[in-house]
């Protein structure tokens, strides 16, 4: 049964919010903030929180002036037929920061858990999983992100507080002063596709929310901000207390390095730490998913197909997002791609979609209404 | 159908195929056909001239069943394959060329290092094997006098295979002075961090079983690893608040008082100026007093207070002694194993990340240590 008039509660509407971002890439922190930031890691840290918080108070107050049934019906309102390119690109950006993030996962998981196994069938059963998930109905999806993500993330806290208790100090935490405004931006360029991707999640949810306007949107989405911020942030602070920054930035996945490290090692024990598998599966399936759902949404849309075309295109999306992935090169170069080249782009479309949409959404009444003045 | 229901049996498609494909298959081996490393130990090689190493690798024996441990011999539970070879990769492969089994490192549980291996070797091994990827680096570091393969072919007959003497020693949490263990990554993490040296505890085998000698500490270069003496190990352990069951035995006036259980906490502090490391320590110990010569200790009033106050005076001095003799090895070698000058560095985050990793760097330090010890009588519990 399709439900085309699905509404999700605001708290459902904060978790998938929260999913959309950082989750898939939870595993790296913070090695590519260490690589790029350097020293001025906790300000781009900052930084990037602030201009997260900001693009998705854009996204949504764009979103609350124009009208139209999703994303993209927003953008044709304010673009016209300019509303192609931006959602072009977005959704182009979206699958190859997707494909990027899942060839990296599945890297990961052949390098700790699975190395006799090839690396196909784990990329088409995330992709499909994540498929099975973003296909369902709106409530449906964010049902079942609020259950896993919850517990995920509680999880997924337990292991980093038990390797935490290695940290020898606080001394690699000490800030820089004054902050250098080339590390920081190097910092906030480098990491900001682990953040967002601009597959529009918010906007495309918040119509959706039962009871709730744009202001009340807006506060819950800037809540899942501060909530991954402060994932990211302790995440960060355990890798540097216990390995410091040379190591900590040595290392491709020093979180999961440390949890397998940090716990009990000895033949008669099952390593413990490996639990956090389920966890970030469930998370990387879940931003996937989130993702598909939401861009589906705007292809749909753009091709004025009805709700019940949701699993192809979700199919379409998940599918494209396992062939680009199928063609990446090493894990290293990857990253390098994605840190040096990707996110660069995708900070670049994230300002320039929302901030010009809303500086558009603010003009654009006006220079209509000025005619009408001097009339 | 409905959503949930289709949902439902996605999900269970989804999971056959996952139980199918990713259950570890492409590389599934019985145990028996498996050569489990439980332990790696490295040594110089004497006659060669390129400077290869020795790398025992210890394997428990396939044929030790549950039901036939009892008839084992303590000796044949592990068996040791050394060979020669300059680097890890080249060692696996010379170890898989002697063995019927594929060999499989995931369970390393020890790596010890013959203390003539120059330092800069011992360093390189545990990087290649940090750098291995599938061995996960909980392991433990140790170092003992040459040949590893005696240390390491330690086998009591308390501790049947799969349970191996020496991780069971090292694993022991409470039981032993101070907590001894060094893991890979901490070692591995130690050798890449600028202003500190990692360092391992030596383990010398004696009687069937392993005696501390020492902490052996290995700074960036081809020397061999400087051994600490054992008050200055005492300090560095104290220093660094992994005290957990020590014990002081001493004379305080006429009488022999020996207060044990002693536990450690260090705050320090350490900042740079002109070109020395000013370093604070501020220890807190705590103890009971357990005997005085073999005279009852009195169980309360100004006997018993005179008594705990001369074992807390005892304890102090001993305690200073201690991280004293710590600092003044430091000052002697020149190095800190005590990361002090990475915290003094990392306070101007500029200076400290424009260093590489790995290099080395060193200040004369000059230490305030004060000395906080709370003993309690034994007598107050009985």
């Amino acid at each position: 049964m399709s439900r085309a008039g699905a509404r999700i509660s605001p708290g459902q509407f904060f978790w998938a919010t929260a999913a959309s971002m950082v989750a898939g890439g939870v595993f790296l922190w913070p090695m590519p903030l260490l690589l790029e930031a350097g020293a001025d890691w906790a300000w781009a840290l900052g930084a990037d929180g602030v201009l997260v918080a900001l693009t998705l108070a854009a996204q949504l107050a764009w979103g609350q002036r124009v009208p139209g049934s999703s994303m993209f019906g927003r953008l044709r309102t304010l673009w016209g037929p300019l509303a192609w390119p931006w959602l072009l690109g977005s959704t182009a950006l979206s699958v190859v920061v997707e494909a990027v993030v899942l060839d990296l996962f599945v890297r990961m998981l052949q390098t700790f858990v699975l190395p006799g196994t090839p690396a196909w069938p784990l990329r088409v059963l995330l992709a499909g999983l994540a498929w099975v998930v973003a296909a369902q109905s709106l409530d449906v999806l964010a049902r079942s992100l609020r259950t896993w993500f919850v517990v995920g993330l509680a999880a997924f806290m337990l292991m980093v507080a038990v390797t935490a208790a290695h940290a020898t100090g606080a001394a690699a935490l000490h800030p820089p002063w004054p902050p250098s405004g080339h590390g920081v931006l190097a910092g906030v360029a480098g990491t900001w596709l682990f953040w967002i991707d601009d597959g529009g999640v918010a906007i495309t949810l918040a119509p959706f929310v039962r009871g709730l306007d744009w202001a009340g949107a807006r506060r819950w989405a800037l809540g899942a901000v501060a909530l991954q911020l402060a994932v990211v942030a302790i995440v960060t602070c355990v890798v540097l207390t216990t390995l410091g920054p040379w190591a900590g930035g040595a290392k491709m996945w020093p979180m999961i390095e440390l949890m397998v490290g940090a716990g009990p090692t000895s033949f008669s024990f099952v390593r413990p730490s490996l639990l956090i598998l389920p966890v970030w599966i469930g998370a990387f399936v879940g931003y996937l998913a989130v993702h598909a759902h939401s861009i589906s949404a705007n292809t749909r849309a753009a091709v004025g197909v009805p709700e019940s075309a949701r699993r192809w295109h979700a199919l379409a999306i998940t599918s494209a997002v396992l062939i680009v992935a199928w063609q990446l090169p090493d894990a290293p170069t990857v990253l390098t791609m994605a840190t040096q080249d990707l996110s660069p782009l995708a900070l670049g479309l994230s300002i320039g979609l929302h901030g010009l949409s809303l500086l558009l959404a603010i003009v654009r009444p006006l220079r209509q209404a000025q005619p009408a003045r001097g009339s | 159908m409905r959503s949930g229901d289709r949902l439902r049996a996605g999900l269970a498609l989804i999971a056959v195929c996952a139980l199918l494909l990713t259950a570890g298959c492409g590389d599934a081996l019985p145990v028996e056909d498996r050569a489990l490393v439980l332990a790696l130990g490295i040594d110089p090689n004497r006659t060669s001239a390129a400077g290869d190493l020795d790398w025992t690798f210890v394997l428990p024996n396939a044929t030790v069943t549950a039901s036939s441990v009892g008839r084992q011999s303590p000796g044949t539970q592990v068996s040791g394959v050394r060979v020669t070879a300059p680097d890890l990769s080249t060692a696996m492969n010379a170890l898989q060329d002697r063995l019927a089994r594929k060999v499989y490192m995931g369970d390393l549980e020890v790596f010890a290092i013959g203390l003539a291996t120059p330092s800069d070797r011992a360093r390189a091994a545990i990087s290649d094997l940090v750098q291995f990827g599938s061995v996960p680096d909980g392991y433990s570091v140790v170092a003992t006098p040459d040949p590893a393969t005696r240390l390491l072919s330690v086998v009591t007959t308390q501790d049947a295979i799969p349970r191996y003497f020496l991780t069971l020693y090292l694993n022991c949490s409470g039981c032993h002075r101070h907590d001894w263990r060094v893991r890979g990554w901490q070692w591995w993490a130690a050798a890449q961090t600028p202003g500190v040296v990692p360092h391992a505890v030596v383990l010398r085998p004696e009687a069937g079983s392993a005696v501390v000698a020492g902490e052996a500490v290995y700074p960036a270069g081809p020397g061999p690893a400087l051994v600490m003496p054992p008050d200055a190990q005492d300090g560095l352990f104290l220093t660094m608040s992994r005290t957990t069951a020590a014990v002081v035995s001493g004379l305080a006036g006429r009488r022999r008082l020996s207060v044990s259980r002693l536990t450690g906490r260090a705050r320090t502090t350490a900042r740079l100026v002109g070109g020395r490391l000013e370093v604070s320590v501020r220890l807190h110990v705590r103890g009971v007093l357990t005997s005085q010569g073999g005279v009852a200790i009195p169980s309360g009033g100004a006997a018993q207070a005179a008594l705990v106050h001369a074992a807390q005076v005892l304890v102090a001095q001993h305690m200073l002694d201690d991280v004293g003799a710590a600092f003044r090895w430091a000052n002697r070698e020149h190095c800190d194993p005590f990361g002090l000058t990475t915290q003094a560095l990392l306070a101007r985050p500029r200076l400290a990340y424009a260093l590489a990793p790995g290099s080395s760097v060193w200040f004369p330090i000059d230490v305030r240590m004060t000395v906080r010890a709370d003993v309690v009588s034994a007598s107050s519990f009985t």
